[in-house]
């Protein structure tokens, strides 16, 4: 096996530059295939984990022409945004037929020069009544929040009981989510009262966010649960007739949006990923017959020497393999190298939820990816390691002499 | 028995009767020339000996076996089991050392064993050579390695096609010196050639002409 | 002892290329966030301003390997950019502070930067430093 192996590794090392090359041409199928990928499952997983914290079947937000936009911004890009309505929208909605639940939101972006150097959004949410909050916030604290009290999101630094000031309040940071790869993760989370008192602040500092509704009174959005049994449209359609001056969708078609965008990005991907390894996997096999070619001779004095056709093929076949593996690895390890630092950039850059799937998943995702080039990368040698054992021996050596 | 025995072996390429109703028999232990001058038939017949070529017609017995009955997938193992060969050309793979291209021809058989390689490298008195390259060995260095890497998985015939062909006269001596060594171990050899003066140092000269045998004879001033 | 005279190599030309790219990078590519509104800088702008130095230091080191005659001195310095290249990885968001935010660019863009560059040049000087052991 030694002996195979440095015949391998000698054959390699005497053809630097064409042994490079192929080396290259491994890590582009590998690096391709493991970052396209990972950047389609990680959309993928994004997107399941806004669908997951949307929680709701049904958003009610004031009727007013920016609005639905701003709260798409706040959800996926973690733009913060604000808009306010009366609080009586959501005990008409409570009382309608087919609504479960109705839990209000509210959100609030902080003023860059009180405490941060960018806008932060903060988001209050009723504990007695809230279900898509609170789920998401047990997975990682199990206190309760308290007045005063802010959990923060995944992308937000801030070291526990770290003070936050927004207009004059203090809130203490008592937990961190985990991310989900939205713009949820931008955003930091208090219950209703506080976040009363916060916009209380606010309005007595002179900044005016709540136009005519009253800070006790605000609310910004509607979170509904439909009932078993009742259709989420009907029950929409119901909120959109008989309340007024507000606006229901179905969070249905809040995601459809996304996943077109998802299945755009995806298609894209697997072309790219298809014409890479198309042409790479063209080339190596080129490669591979010149190979064949210039070691005519060799392979004939081989078989003069003993070498049955099934040990030459084997024997490209090594070479092949090996140099199919080194390439991979590198072109895995580059692949990583860019995707994973980068994950916020690409994020920001695709502009949809992306969420790096758990480890478990990346790690056989590194697997096939080293498999599928390494089996790639020797299979293009298959042909012209048939073709090259079948050359006649003797006759290649008459030939040459 | 004989080791090697031709049985009105022919080759015919359409019209043309490469070889024509061969007889020949070859004991073991016995050193052959095969002698002609080109077109003769001697080429034709190095092939079919060595298991590259099949005749047309005839039996061609080796230690017994038929081989002109083989598939090319045991004439391959025949070959490399059986029969060292030495070619005019030295066919080394040019990017081994000597000791390497010795293994080579072990890797194939069995097991490739360095010191094995360098004992036989040493019989052919190489074995300061072993680890350079084909290019950086004369033509006898390189003539020498190919024999070392014929006998190596102790053939029971030596087959040799113009063994000095491309060599000087020294270094043809120095060949033939190492042939005359082997035959002295037991090996049997058969050497094809056209010149007369190599065939003459063999124990017994057959002459071809036009594909068929002209003469048989032993040569008078062999020395034992 | 016998100086050892060594020509340019591939990995020399890798090196000082990546030391450049880096150094450069940090400057005019995926340099930090800009100024505050009121003309002030954040703390992330001195952590591009650390690794900047870090690089420049790098770079310095990688260009006397290129034009270092003995393959031990070359080796010496392979060495040498190895916990440069660790302390530059190390600045961003450990040793000096970061932006609060992750989409802010000193997270998003310079901090990652960083760690390719010092993970490609610590691989290249141990690369180097492998080769050129093999024939010592």
């Amino acid at each position: 096996m030694r002996f195979a192996s440095t015949l391998a590794l000698k054959n390699i090392k005497r053809k630097p530059g064409r042994s490079v090359i192929m080396i290259l041409l491994a890590a582009f199928l590998a690096f391709s295939i493991f970052a396209g990928s990972l950047v389609v499952l990680s959309l993928r997983n994004g997107l399941a984990s806004y669908e997951a914290r949307l929680g709701a079947d049904v958003v009610v937000v004031p009727y007013e022409a920016q609005t639905k936009g701003a709260l798409e911004s706040i959800l996926l890009q973690g733009i913060p945004g604000y808009f306010y309505m009366d609080e009586s929208a959501m005990e008409k909605i409570r009382g309608m037929e087919g609504v479960e639940i109705a839990t209000p939101q509210f959100y609030l972006a902080s003023a860059k020069a009180g405490c941060c150097s960018v806008a932060l959004q903060l988001i209050g949410f009723d504990p007695e009544t809230d279900f898509t909050i609170q789920p998401w916030i047990q997975e990682s604290y199990s206190g309760t929040v308290g007045y005063g009290d802010v959990i923060v999101g995944n992308h937000v630094s801030l070291p526990l009981n770290h003070s936050l000031t927004f207009y004059n309040q203090e809130l203490r940071v008592v937990a961190q989510l985990d991310e989900t790869g939205t713009g949820l993760d931008n955003a930091v989370y208090a219950s209703m009262d506080t976040v009363r008192d916060v916009i209380k602040n606010a309005e007595s500092l002179g900044f005016r966010y709540l136009g005519k509704v009253s800070a006790d009174k605000a609310i910004s959005s509607v979170m509904v649960k439909v009932a078993d049994g009742y259709s989420t449209e009907a029950v929409m359609n119901d909120i959109n007739v008989h309340v007024r001056k507000v606006e229901a969708t179905q969070s249905k078609s809040m995601i459809s949006s996304i996943a077109a965008g998802l299945s755009n990005v995806s298609r894209i991907i697997t072309l790219l990923t298809v014409m890479i390894w198309i042409l790479a996997i063209v080339i190596l096999a080129v490669v591979f017959v010149l190979i064949a070619n210039e070691r005519k001779k060799e392979f004939a004095i081989l078989r003069i020497v003993g070498a049955s056709r099934q040990m030459l093929s084997r024997m490209l076949l090594t070479e092949s393999a090996l140099i199919s593996a080194v390439g991979s690895v590198l072109g895995v390890g580059l692949a990583a190298l860019v995707a994973f630092p980068f994950t916020d950039l690409i994020r920001t850059r695709l502009n949809l939820p992306y969420l790096l799937p758990d480890a478990g998943t990346v790690a056989a995702l590194v697997l096939g990816a080293l498999l599928a080039s390494v089996l790639a990368g020797s299979l293009s040698s298959a042909v012209s390691a048939r073709k090259l054992s079948r050359n006649d021996a003797g006759l290649v050596l008459r030939e040459g002499a | 028995m004989s080791l090697l025995e031709l049985k009105d072996v022919s080759k015919i390429y359409g019209d043309l009767h490469a070889l024509d109703k061969i007889n020949l028999k070859v004991d073991t232990g016995e050193w052959v020339a095969i002698m002609g001058p080109s077109g003769s038939g001697k080429s034709t017949m190095m092939n079919i000996i060595g298991c590259m070529d099949k005749p047309t017609s005839g039996e061609v017995l080796l230690d017994g076996v038929d081989i002109s009955r083989e598939s090319a997938k045991s004439l391959t193992r025949i070959r490399r089991d059986k029969i060292g060969l030495i070619f005019q050309q030295f066919h080394l793979v040019n990017y081994l050392t000597a000791v390497e291209n010795v293994m080579m021809a072990q890797y194939y058989h069995s097991v490739p064993d360095e010191k094995e390689a360098l004992r036989a490298l040493a019989r052919v008195g190489l074995a300061d050579r072993a680890k350079h390259l084909p290019s950086q060995l004369s033509g006898g260095e390189q003539q020498r390695v190919c024999i070392a890497r014929a006998l190596i998985n102790y053939p029971e015939l030596l087959l040799a096609d113009e063994p000095t062909g491309n060599l000087d006269e020294a270094n043809e001596n120095v060949v033939l010196d190492i042939f005359s060594q082997l035959h002295k171990e037991g090996t049997t050899l058969v050497v094809v050639t056209h010149d007369p003066e190599v065939a003459e140092v063999a124990q017994r000269t057959v002459t071809l002409g036009h594909g068929k045998i002209i003469s048989d004879k032993l040569n008078e001033g062999f020395k034992e | 002892m016998e100086k050892k005279t060594s020509g340019i190599s591939v990995m020399d030309v890798v090196l000082l290329v990546l030391s450049l790219a880096f150094f450069l990078g940090v400057l005019f590519v995926f340099d930090p966030c800009g100024p505050k509104e009121d003309g002030g800088w954040m703390t992330c702008h001195w952590a591009g301003r650390a690794v900047s130095g870090v690089a420049g230091a790098v770079a310095v080191t990688a260009l006397i390997h290129f034009f270092a005659g003995d393959g031990r001195v070359k080796m010496g310095l392979d060495l040498a950019i190895l916990p440069m290249a660790l302390l530059a990885a190390l600045i961003p968001g450990r040793l000096i502070g970061l932006c609060m935010m992750a989409d802010m660019r000193c997270r998003s863009v310079m901090a990652p930067a960083v760690t390719v560059f010092s993970v490609l040049l610590i691989a290249a000087a141990v690369i180097d430093l492998l080769i050129r052991r093999k024939s010592l």
